[in-house]
């Protein structure tokens, strides 16, 4: 009996005792992720490429970075409605303080939209480090190849910085040393006190001069992407005399990743139609994309709620009078001396009411554009019927909708993702971020602001641009509303001022509600009085009574106004290390 | 034998002598002893224990309250005990003792099981609270965790009121950021939650709050362990209960919102407030609101404002037209007509029902020589009060131990619930959890009272299209609408919990123990979202949702214990080793696009033209393995002394951190065992307590903490590179930056207290205060935005925090006998807890938290700042002095959007204008201190108890009011009484209104709804009838022909009242994280519940 009793406690010892000695049964690895040995091969480091591109729209949904509706990377609140093109929309406050304050110019560092923008813009910074550092461990790779890899990194981490720079002005860079010291679980700090475009510069310039001329991707940086790249910084760095250069080489020679010829669109509307995704004149864009799999996430998430409320969206993002006034053209098919006069293109005549003073229908010539880019009343809104005020969420939106974002009723199946909430947002519709009128009206700059520059050839390249329009399609709507008339100019610049008036009038019309329209004024030192012409007009109008331009704001400038506030939360973080603007 | 034996011991050179010295004492002859039990009135007593002091010999007495041991050598000292009873020790002189029990006076003397052993009361000197478990099970739910609400000191519970929702329970205050549960051990085996648990099938409920006692279970000890026993069987022969309730609840009154007139005159308050006509709204050009006949019909130009009235041509009835099942086909559009609810929806009212609950519980138990078992059965239903929601559980127990051999045992206990469910709480995906700004009962403050439930056609929906004049009808949803097309939605739970094991007694003094258990948990879930057509954002998502998520878990403990006296030593103490390991997979798939919209048996995974993929996870399974001793040594019933130590290893951490070292000691001293209190005339008892100790702490880190990884996400890493619109490719991205440095957290705690018995043992007293202090606290920091999306959203664990709790725990009980059959019980259970952050990482002085509710998503800033200095979880914003009385009020005060009637904020900083820096603490929802009193009385066959619930000093930051208390809020939607009747006037009549003026714009809001400030914050202090009971006992005459022993019937009422000033629905605010609760939404009430049960005992 004992015997038995002690073979029991004995069996019961050793079993524990085997537990106790199996240190392995301590040493757990994590499921379901890759550490960086197994990544670090070319077909590794191609991989994380990938990543570092899938966040040019500014969201991602897997870290929790897309909750921000403002922060999209279309910077359809920081570049449009910040530089006067739009409203805000939906109902009174919704979204409020994040993108009132944009709008107005108020300086909030505890704005939220700008914190998330800040963090996942710099994930795409670290994703484009983690990239070089992985292919430092590969060595089983091609020269030729290395130096792809490493120029499509670089050129998204100065496309990252150039939206970090344009943004807030005074803001860190990190190269793949600095970010290398990641790999101890806590970031040191990076001081914000030195101008980075000349090493944002330095990578751009690197892709540009050693990436291929083609590609095998549709979306993948090519030597031409870059030089687009590469020369709207330049302009932004006002080195306009080496954008000259690069700009007219990306514009005579450049081609897309698959070596199609840049070009302009036949139509217009193309660059905004989903079916024409990746055409000749799409220089950069993110490549959305819908029922992948991913729940709508990669699916032009940021502009998800810029639809009118009536065909399924939340009626965010309305363009204003003052953007959309400039429309107005004359009997010859160029813009209107003052567009800002006493008559708007009123839509409704309801709102504002019918016989307010100064309230009289618009029924003259407009942009053949106007009505590719602002749904109003009357006109058709592609094939979703014909818009009406009616279908704003609120008055205090203004009677018009954005246009450019929406795809056709009849692409919804192949196109929208069903598992969003909305009915017509978050689809396959690339975000452009470069499109080739872009590149086209950048070089007009250069020819007019560098010193040797081309009145003629800015003549020629606005004109392209105007000429591309006049040949647009149209879209059909009664007379009483106007006619759609874009023509080129026919009588030569006279001097540079005209000429730039003109090629930033240009920007407008062809570029409107992309999201440009703020960093160009800032760019150009317009900012304070195109800013305080806007909110003075727009202010008086009666629908802002209730609208987040009452009471008015005011515009001055400085890097306060000029710039977005870095977020307070990353000042803390960095113990002060990184400065407020 | 005794060669083997040697042999054994010789390695142990110490313990050699010793295991001879058993040995030899174990040699000698023992001798048998008979008797018999009765009780103090000569009947015999069955069942009872009779136990030979400090061994582990034990039998049990017959029906005739006989019985027969054997004493092993040089033992003579037997210990009887039985429930009810006085536990007596009888020195065996001669071969027979009989025995006569006392009556219970005292509960000092009852065996309670503590840490990997049990223990007298009266021997413990560590800080456990005993439940009494008969007054725990009055609480009518599945949740034992709700039951413990008031019943033990140091513990604070809050109540989620989602049927099968689980209660969010806390031990002495708050160590940790991350996660303060404490760990459960049910039946020696460790759990992290208890919600599972059948309550009728609870035995025994010990809370283990100092170090001192609940160190023994170092790796998760440090937020307290409570210590849960189940029935076991008792009796000789089988023994049957059944135990029922059935009742109602009643929902109660929802918000107080205006109705459908109220809305129109407060849209014209708030335009003649900002000087604006009440013109060319949907209420008409009059002077005073006039309600429309209809609110939309489709094709209304909404921006027209012009009210529809009968006679319209849109409202024709016969235009009418609406196909569900169309809803989905492109080009298909409804015409619907929306009729005005004139007399004003009270939604709260449209979705709340009086809703059933029932229980009902068959137990079994009984025993023989050889074995014993406990089996039960229970089924619990409980519709909610929310329309369409129910949660029912069906659970199997059954506990069995069978006697091999003399000595040796082998046993089981186990318990396996299958529960389904439709509740918020438990849909998939957490978009209308309690609590949050889409809950169901958040959707009964959202919707306008001027929306109809219905369109002009009974059954279909109607929702929030309509038009302005009072803007949209905003954004909320038809909660009904919700409730009805979600009711076929799913959770379904089937968990299996338990243990097996072997016990072994040796050598007279020694017990080897092995035990193996653990849990299998499975859930599968699956939602359908229905279409919407009559919303201002109407569900468009047809995606259909199903998981599968399996959790397992389990637990290996080896032990050996010892148990002896030598004179007036008394010894006992134990070691042993534990191995634990967890994981478990989930599959998730989804599917979109279906040929048929709304014939829901054909809805499943394979049938969408659209599959959404699918995914698994792996959880990655975390281990530990841990030793543990301990030893416990009295002198003469009068030191105390206990030492514990625990060394732990964890996969979590990384060499040379895996394995830590957490001892503790406690002392006690029992005064009236000294002479100099012997004579003490009012005490009867008196012991004071020390301890000091230490525990560990790693639940906050996930398994994979130290390392750092790349991972792939759909989501997050892949891209369309191609342009394919359809086809992204798979990108890696460097998911998680890992911490390999991390080690254990470790509080450290100190107690003192003492327990005492009083008044003729009528009173006793438990007294503790304790002090703990968490070190090496693990936080995830935030990493700076410059680290990446990725490290700053996720960042790994940090041993960079440290916290300090003290308070006082008090439970006092008293029963007493006021005159003949009159008896009467009363306790009281006293709880405080103050917490304070010591640090959260280096300079660091504050870290704010967003709520699992997201107000910052609506107000911009979370509610809560966690301060270095002050409590985990205050809310942090600009402290409203008053409101703006007129222009020169406004001139000398530099505030943003300042306006006669809108808040005006004290200027904290002094620098003569209000902005960031001028925010400050304006409340905190840590109680000062909850109390719990029970009172119970029983008169011949009559009893009643009643048990009141208070806590007090705690404030809540009532979010319903951002949307109900402002005009212009974000969204049209319910509006506060407040509002119209109680807000400012530009005409100076109402001075000292709290709430701001109405107005039409608000600039950015910043002077009214949208800056966090203290208008939000409220005292959610409260006292509350938790439960009162009225039993009656059968008399037993009239059961006998039954053959039934005892038949109780009872009434009951929970949550009768609660006295509050707390305006929200509910002042008792769940919260899934401590570091922003109490921000309220709209918590799913705690409502009043009646009952009638019945008790049997076959």
């Amino acid at each position: 009996m004992k015997n038995i009793k002690l073979k029991i406690l004995l069996a019961f010892l050793v079993a524990s005792a085997f537990y106790a000695c199996k240190k392995s049964f301590l040493e757990v690895k994590p499921n379901g992720v890759l550490d960086e040995t197994t990544l670090s091969t070319e077909k590794g480091v191609n991989r994380i490429l990938l990543s570092a591109y899938a966040v040019l729209d500014a969201a991602d949904q897997g870290l929790g970075l897309s909750g921000q509706w403002g922060s999209s990377g279309s910077n359809f609140v920081f570049g449009s409605m910040a530089g006067g093109e739009a409203n805000r929309g939906s109902t009174p406050n919704d979204q409020g303080p994040n993108m009132t304050n944009c709008l107005r110019h108020e300086f909030a560092p505890t704005n939220l939209a700008l914190n998330e923008r800040w963090k996942v813009t710099y994930e795409g910074v670290k994703r484009t480090n983690t990239v070089i550092q992985v292919l430092a461990n590969v060595t089983s790779i091609s020269d030729a190849n290395r130096k792809n890899i490493t120029g499509q990194a670089r050129a998204l981490r100065a496309w990252y910085h150039f939206q970090a720079r344009i943004l807030w002005g005074k803001v860190p860079f990190l190269d793949e040393k600095i970010a290398a010291d990641l790999a101890s679980g806590i970031i040191k700090s990076v001081p914000n006190d030195v101008e980075i475009y000349p090493k944002i510069l330095e990578d751009a310039k690197y892709a540009y001069e050693n990436l291929p001329a083609t590609q095998d991707a549709k979306g993948r940086i090519n030597k031409w992407v870059a030089g687009a790249i590469y020369g709207k910084i330049l302009m932004f760095a006002k080195d306009f005399a080496t954008a000259k250069t690069v700009l007219s080489d990306v514009v005579t020679n450049g081609t897309t990743p698959l070596g199609v010829k840049f070009d302009l669109n036949t139509n217009y509307d193309d660059n905004f139609n989903v079916a024409f995704d990746n055409s000749k004149e799409s220089v950069f864009a993110f490549q959305s994309s819908a029922q992948d799999g991913a729940g709508g996430y990669n699916a032009n998430w940021g502009d998800n709620l810029n639809m009118p409320a009536q065909i399924g969206g939340a009626g965010f993002f309305c363009p204003t009078y003052f953007f959309t006034n400039y429309f107005k053209t004359d009997a010859n098919g160029v813009p209107v001396a003052s567009p800002q006069n006493t008559v708007v293109l009123d839509p409704a005549g309801t709102n504002p009411p019918t016989g307010a003073p100064g309230y009289t229908q618009y029924s003259g010539n407009v942009d053949t554009r106007l009505d590719w880019t602002v749904g109003r009343n009357g006109v058709p809104f592609h094939d979703w019927g014909t818009y009406a005020t009616g279908w704003q969420r609120d008055k205090t939106a203004g009677p018009f909708a954005g246009k450019k974002i929406m795809i056709r009723q009849s692409q919804v199946a192949t196109a929208h993702d069903a598992s969003l909430w909305f009915s017509s947002g978050g689809t396959s519709l690339n975000m452009n971020l470069i499109r080739f009128s872009d590149v086209i009206l950048l070089l007009a700059e250069a020819e007019i602001e560098a010193a040797g520059g081309s009145l003629p050839n800015a003549f020629t390249l606005i004109n392209r641009v105007r000429t591309r329009a006049q040949n647009s399609a149209v879209v059909a709507f009664p007379a009483t509303l106007g006619v759609p008339v874009t023509k080129p100019y026919t009588v030569a610049f006279a001097n540079q001022a005209e000429a730039r008036t003109a090629v930033r009038l240009e920007r407008l019309l062809e570029l409107g509600m992309e999201g440009h329209r703020f960093f160009d004024q800032v760019r150009w030192g317009t900012a304070i009085s195109e800013l305080t012409a806007f909110y003075n007009y727009e202010s008086a109008i009666p629908y802002q009574a209730n609208g987040d331009l009452n009471p008015k704001p005011t515009y001055t400038g400085g890097p306060k106004q000029d710039y977005y506030a870095i977020p307070q939360q990353q000042i803390d973080l960095s113990n002060g290390i990184i400065k407020q603007n | 034998m005794k060669r083997k034996l040697r042999l054994l011991a010789i390695p142990a050179r110490y313990s050699l002598t010793l295991f001879l010295t058993f040995f030899a004492l174990a040699a000698v002859s023992q001798k048998t002893v008979t008797g018999k039990v009765t009780g103090p009135d000569a009947k015999p007593v069955f069942g009872a224990t009779v136990a030979v002091k400090n061994t582990n010999v034990a039998t049990t007495t017959e029906a005739d309250g006989s019985y027969s041991i054997t004493l092993p050598a040089n033992t003579n000292v037997l210990v009887f005990s039985f429930v009810g009873y006085d536990v007596s020790e009888v020195s065996a002189t001669g071969s027979t003792v009989d025995v006569v029990m006392k009556l219970q006076t005292t509960t000092l003397n009852e065996v309670v099981v503590t840490g990997y052993s049990s223990q007298r009361k009266k021997d413990i000197t560590g800080a456990v609270a005993v439940v009494n478990i008969n007054e725990l099970k009055v609480i009518p739910t599945t949740d034992a965790g709700a039951q413990l609400q008031g019943r033990a000191s140091g513990v604070t519970v809050t109540l989620n009121g989602v049927p099968g929702g689980a209660s969010t329970v806390r031990i002495r205050g708050l160590g940790s950021f991350n996660n303060n549960s404490p760990l459960y051990v049910i039946d020696g085996v460790q759990s992290g939650n208890i919600s599972g648990l059948n309550p009728n099938d609870i035995e025994s409920m010990q809370v283990l709050k100092d170090a001192a006692s609940a160190s023994i279970y170092g790796v998760r000890a440090s937020n307290g362990v409570i210590i849960v026993t189940t029935k076991r069987g008792k009796k000789r022969g089988v023994n049957v209960t059944y135990d029922m309730y059935y009742g109602v609840q009643d929902p109660g009154e929802g918000f107080d919102l205006l109705n459908a007139q109220e809305e129109a005159e407060l849209y014209f308050l708030a335009r003649r407030n900002s000087n604006q006509p009440t013109t060319g709204s949907v209420y008409g050009n009059g002077a005073s609101p006039v309600l429309p006949d209809y609110i939309y019909y489709t094709g209304y130009d909404r921006t027209t404002g012009v009210p529809i009235m009968t006679g319209n041509p849109g409202v024709d009835p016969a235009k009418y037209q609406l196909d569900y099942g169309r809803l989905g086909d492109a080009g298909y559009s409804p015409y619907i007509i929306v009729p005005t609810s004139k007399s004003g929806t009270n939604w709260y009212n449209e979705i709340t029902q009086t809703a059933p609950i029932q229980n009902h519980n068959v137990a079994m138990n009984g025993a023989n020589e050889n074995s014993r078992f406990f089996l039960s059965l229970n089924y619990f239903n409980q519709e909610a009060i929310t329309k369409y929601q129910f949660y029912k559980r069906v659970t199997a127990r059954l506990n069995s131990e069978f006697n091999i051999m003399k000595g040796f045992r082998i046993g089981e206990n186990i318990q396996i619930f299958g529960s389904e469910g439709n509740t918020a709480d438990n849909a998939p995906g957490n978009d209308n959890a309690n609590n949050r700004e889409n809950s169901i009962i958040a959707q009964t403050y959202r919707p306008m009272a001027i929306q109809p439930v219905y369109t002009i056609r009974e059954g279909d929906f109607a929702g929030t299209l309509g038009g302005p004049g009072v803007g949209t009808y905003g954004n909320a949803k038809n909660p009904l609408a919700q409730l009805y097309r979600n009711q076929d939605n799913r959770r379904n739970n089937v968990n299996i919990f338990g243990n097996v094991y072997a016990e072994l007694d040796l050598f007279t003094h020694f017990t080897a123990r092995t035990s193996f258990g653990g849990s299998v948990n499975t859930t599968n879930a699956f939602s359908y979202p229905f279409i919407e057509y009559e919303h201002n954002e109407s569900q468009s998502n047809t995606t259909y949702n199903e998981s599968f998520i399996r959790n397992h878990n389990w637990i290996w403990t080896n032990q050996l214990s010892y148990r002896n006296s030598f004179g007036k030593h008394n010894i006992s103490a134990l070691a042993g080793i534990e191995a634990q390991k967890g994981g478990g997979r989930q599959i998730i798939g989804a599917s979109s696009n279906f040929y048929s919209y709304n014939y829901t048996p054909f809805i499943n995974l394979n049938n969408g033209a659209v599959p959404n993929l699918g995914g698994s996870t792996i959880f990655t399974p975390g281990t530990t393995f841990s030793q543990y001793a301990k030893a416990d040594y009295s002198y003469n019933n009068k030191f105390l002394i206990s030492a514990t130590v625990r060394r732990d290893g964890s996969s979590k951490f990384l060499e040379p951190n895996t394995q830590s070292t957490f001892p503790a000691f406690s002392v006690g001293w029992v005064l009236t065992e000294e002479g100099f209190m012997k004579n003490a005339s009012i005490i009867n008892f008196l012991k004071v307590r020390g301890s000091w100790g230490q525990m560990g702490n790693e639940a906050a880190v996930g398994a994979s903490n130290a390392f750092t990884t790349f991972a792939s996400n759909r989501q997050s890493s892949w891209y369309d590179i191609n342009g394919t619109q359809n086809g992204p490719q798979e990108g890696f991205f460097l998911s998680f930056v890992g911490n390999p440095l991390g080690k254990w957290e470790t509080s450290t705690t100190t107690n003192i207290g003492f327990d005492a018995t009083i008044f003729k043992n009528s009173t006793e007293i438990v007294f503790d205060y304790y002090q703990k202090k968490t070190d090496d606290l693990l936080y995830n920091p935030a990493q700076q935005g410059i680290a990446g999306g990725a490290a700053a959203n996720n960042p790994a664990f940090f041993n960079v925090g440290s916290m300090e709790n003290h308070g006082v725990d008090l439970m006092i009980t008293n029963r007493t006998n006021l005159f003949r059959d009159f008896r009467l019980t009363t306790s009281l259970t006293f709880t405080t807890y103050s917490n304070e952050i010591t640090a959260i990482n280096g300079n660091q002085q504050y870290f704010d938290f967003n709520s699992p509710a997201n107000e910052q998503n609506r107000i911009g800033a979370p509610a809560t700042r966690n301060f270095v200095g002050s409590p985990l979880n205050t809310y942090y914003g600009y402290k409203v002095i008053g409101l703006f009385q007129n222009a020169a009020d406004t001139a000398g005060w530099n505030q943003a959007d300042k306006a006669p009637g809108r808040f005006k904020y004290a200027d904290i900083n002094g620098d003569k204008k209000i902005d960031d820096n001028d925010r400050t603490i304006i409340g905190n929802p840590n109680p000062d201190f909850s109390y719990g009193i029970n009172l119970g009385a029983e008169y011949k066959a009559f009893d009643i108890s009643a048990f009141f619930y208070g806590v007090a000093g705690k404030e809540a930051f009532n979010f319903v009011k951002w949307w109900t208390d402002f005009t212009p809020g974000t969204f049209p939607g319910g509006r506060s009484k407040n509002a119209l009747y109680d807000s400012w006037l530009p005409d100076g009549s109402r001075p000292d209104a709290k709430t701001p003026i109405q107005e039409t714009s608000s600039g950015t809001g910043f002077s009214s709804g949208f800056a966090v400030n203290s208008y939000y914050v409220e005292n959610a202090s409260y006292f509350r009838l938790r439960n009162l009971q009225i039993g009656y006992t059968l008399p037993s005459s009239l059961l006998s022909k039954l053959k039934i022993s005892k038949a109780r019937i009872y009434l009951q009422g929970t949550n009768l009242f609660t006295i509050t000033d707390y305006t929200g629905l509910n002042p008792d605010i769940v919260s899934s994280d401590d570091r922003a609760s109490g921000v309220d939404f709209g918590a799913y009430p705690t409502v009043k519940q009646f009952l009638i049960g019945v008790n049997v005992n076959f």
